[in-house]
């Protein structure tokens, strides 16, 4: 009996115990995230301009945030932005994935040079990228005059329809050697058997790549394109503060610069609320559809 | 054993996180109260921005404690010039006592009086009032009460030129703006150059072209009409805006300027001036002392007056004086005769002279401060200093701000007109009174409102 207890107390012991360990995480989680999460949500039903008294207005900052014409366009280019980079970053990183995992030279150098940016921070990429951009010094501009190029001379920064592109870019540089890495390791672990099997049956190289890559793959470019695609919808605002302040004329203003501008510069903290739990609300639906339409089959 | 030791450590960690997340106990000195005895006086603000300006602070209180042996001075430099509010904000929060606070002019009037955080000082600051020069209290003053005591010097704007450049070409400073294209005809002709380079991706330098401009269009009437403007009794689209927008284009349409300047930052634009890339730029007399840094012994720097836009209408420069000192309604209510004693210390001009000093010579907003006769200072104090005006950006909302600074190259680079930019700042101002926004607000403050930023009392002597 005796020993039925405490083989059951040890049993309990053992499965409490991981809970247990994850507990000072989950307090940091609750307090740094969590919490502010939901006095967010709970100020966004309040006129609050964070020093005076707060006053409920039920849910007109989410109609004041949806009637505002900067809040609309910040949010299409914040779409336009989140496309451009979670193409970009999955394609290019696939394909420099795709080159180094062959034998050829210089595979060490090339994945650690590609691999730097990652390392970099959003402040030192966009000074760098601003000046890089820039039409009096800038080396993009001058390279392209050196070469005869002179057509091709663009205000990367100033011109408000390429602007976006330009900044999109530069998150693109910074995070392709990242996601190259994971399909580097993705493509290695593909058995080499499988592709031997095809070529015996006939299969040319882009057969292989579209009927075993691709799905031995899936749940990597699954991964990859859900850290894209919420990363370019959360994760924009350094690039943006720090390479155009969202100009020009709004051009690359995203949903984060202009929900942190109405909060800290006009003062509108729940209207800059009801912004965040929208730009939550889409980033959580697109997430949720992409994860269960890329993982259907996997099903 | 070994679980036993992680769960030993899982709770260490905790402890130790939940000690790190707890507020502040709070100190004597930081509480307002007594610390070995003496009352406290807290003196707070942004990180200091000029050379030896912390010092400075830091002699005054050292002289106001030498003076009253009682009185222990606790300074606290936090956050940036741009985070004021935010640091206020936090210590409103955490129930911090600051007794004085240094900060921008144009925070306080834009964001802290009509948030309840600054004390009515009208009756406080009577029997000092005439410390100031003419004009500055009254730049402090809102709705008949003043709630800051400028104590700084006081910033306008001007036109930057390379003298070495214009005496090398024969060129004359232009008065009018058809002079000034001359002058920037040649420039472009003999060194190739785009003759005005600007700091135009920082959008917040933009509107202080319109004011320019607006002065002159609006025949010297910008700010009553930006007052009635926001107050609702002025519609925003009339010709005198337009017109303001339309003088700008004509900077970019006669190849002044450039859509360069919208990729520039402030290191770009003294760069390429340094370098002799661009020839002018228009900025604040507050970079003055950077720009300098720059250049060295390059070549010589002059200023000049933004150029007459329309026949017989002189121009008028945006104006203000940038620090600010207030007492926040966070002070200790029982404080408020050493609050005064210590203010009237300070603005004795052989205390307040050198911090007024640090940030530049320009008109000090404390009366028998003497300034240095520097060329620059003198030229902009017999130039500009005749026709200044307040700042637009100190009267309008961000949102007015921002629109309007978006506007500005949008129109002068031909992406929108001068009037759909004009509809744009009405609509805007629309959609803000929608919201809530009110411009006099101290018309629809309750008494209980304003019961929470009268002082306490009114010493009977501030101790001279």
């Amino acid at each position: 009996m005796f020993k039925q207890v405490s083989q059951r107390k040890k049993r309990l012991g053992s499965s409490a115990f991981p809970y247990v360990m994850t507990v000072p995480a989950l307090i940091l989680f609750t307090i740094f995230v969590i919490a502010p999460f939901i006095y967010g949500f709970y100020t966004s039903f309040y006129q609050w301009d964070g020093l005076s008294d707060m006053k409920y207005i039920g849910i007109k900052n989410y109609i004041y945030a949806l009637q505002d014409e900067t809040f609309r366009l910040s949010l299409k280019n914040t779409f336009v932005y989140a496309v451009v980079v979670t193409i970009f970053k999955n394609g290019i990183g696939l394909g420099l994935a795709l080159l180094i995992a062959n034998q050829i030279r210089g595979k060490a150098f090339c994945r650690t040079a590609l691999y730097m940016p990652v390392t970099f921070s959003y402040v030192v990429v966009g000074v760098l990228w601003t000046w890089i951009y820039n039409p009096t010094f800038g080396i993009l501009n001058g390279m392209l005059e050196w070469l005869g190029l002179d057509g091709l001379i663009q205000g990367w920064l100033s011109d408000p329809n390429i602007a976006i592109f330009s900044v999109a870019w530069v998150d693109i540089w910074k995070w392709i050697g990242f996601h190259m890495v994971l399909y580097l390791s993705a493509l290695q672990s593909v058995p080499k058997t499988l592709y031997e099997a095809a070529r015996i049956d006939g299969a040319n190289k882009f057969d292989e790549f579209i009927h075993i890559t691709i799905p031995q793959i899936n749940s990597i470019i699954v991964l990859n394109v859900l850290l894209a695609i919420t990363g370019a919808f959360v994760n924009n605002y350094n690039l943006v503060n720090v390479m155009t302040g969202g100009g020009p004329f709004n051009s690359t203003e995203t949903a984060l610069t202009y929900s942190v501008k109405t909060a800290f510069s006009y003062r509108n903290l729940g209207k800059a609320n009801a912004m965040s739990i929208i730009l939550f609300a889409i980033v959580f639906i697109i997430g949720f559809l992409q994860f269960k339409m890329m993982t259907k089959d996997a099903d | 054993m070994k679980k036993v030791m992680c769960l030993i450590l899982a709770a260490v960690m905790m402890a130790a996180m939940l000690a790190g997340c707890a507020q502040n106990g709070g100190n004597d000195a930081s509480d307002g109260g007594s610390s070995d005895g003496k009352r406290v006086l807290t003196i707070g603000g942004h990180i200091r921005m000029y050379p030896n300006e912390e010092e400075y602070w830091q002699k005054v209180a050292d002289d106001f404690m030498a003076e009253n042996e009682d009185v222990e001075v606790v300074i606290k430099w936090n956050g940036s010039f741009e985070d004021v509010v935010e640091s206020l904000q936090a210590a409103k929060m955490n129930n911090e006592t600051i007794d004085i606070y240094s900060c921008g002019a144009r925070y306080i009037r834009n964001t802290l009086v009509q948030a309840g955080m600054c004390v009515d000082l009208t009756e406080l600051i009577e029997p000092y009032a005439d410390r100031w020069i003419d004009g500055a209290l009254e730049s402090a003053t809102l709705g008949g009460k003043i709630w800051a005591l400028p104590m700084g010097s006081t910033g306008t704007v001007t036109f930057y030129y390379n003298m070495a450049m214009f005496d090398e070409l024969g060129l004359e400073i232009p008065q009018t703006f058809d002079e000034l294209v001359e002058v920037c005809r040649v420039i472009k002709e003999e060194k190739g150059i785009t003759p005005i380079l600007q700091q135009g991706s920082l959008a917040g330098y933009w509107p202080m072209w319109f004011m320019e401009t607006y002065a002159q269009s609006s025949g010297h009437q910008s700010v009553e009409n930006v007052e009635a403007f926001l107050s609702g009794d002025y519609d925003f689209t009339g010709e005198a805006e337009i017109q303001a927008f339309e003088m700008i284009k004509q900077f970019f349409d006669e190849g002044l300027i450039d859509t360069d300047s919208l990729n520039t930052d402030a290191d770009g634009m003294r760069a390429a001036f340094a370098q002799g890339k661009s020839a002018m730029f228009f900025g604040g007399t507050w970079e003055y002392t950077n720009v300098m840094d720059v250049i060295g012994d390059s070549f010589e720097v002059g200023v000049f007056e933004f150029p007459e836009m329309i026949e017989g209408v002189t121009p008028q420069h945006g104006s203000g004086c940038g620090q600010s000192i207030f007492v926040p309604t966070l002070c200790n209510p029982e404080n408020y005769d050493l609050i005064m004693r210590f203010i009237e210390f300070f603005t004795r001009p052989e205390n307040c002279g050198p911090i007024v000093l640090a940030a530049s010579e320009l008109l000090p907003s404390i009366n028998g401060i003497e300034t240095s006769g520097d060329e620059f200072i003198t030229y902009i104090n017999s130039h500009h200093a005749n026709s200044l005006v307040t700042y637009l950006d100190w009267v309008w909302p961000n949102e007015i701000n921002d629109v309007v600074a978006s506007n500005i190259p949008a129109v002068g680079a031909g992406y929108t007109t001068a009037e759909d930019a004009v509809q744009e700042i009405q609509s805007t101002y629309d959609r803000l009174v929608e919201e809530g926004y009110v411009y006099a607000w101290w018309d629809e403050w309750t008494e209980e409102d304003w019961a929470k930023v009268e002082p306490a009392f009114i010493p009977d002597t501030y101790g001279q």
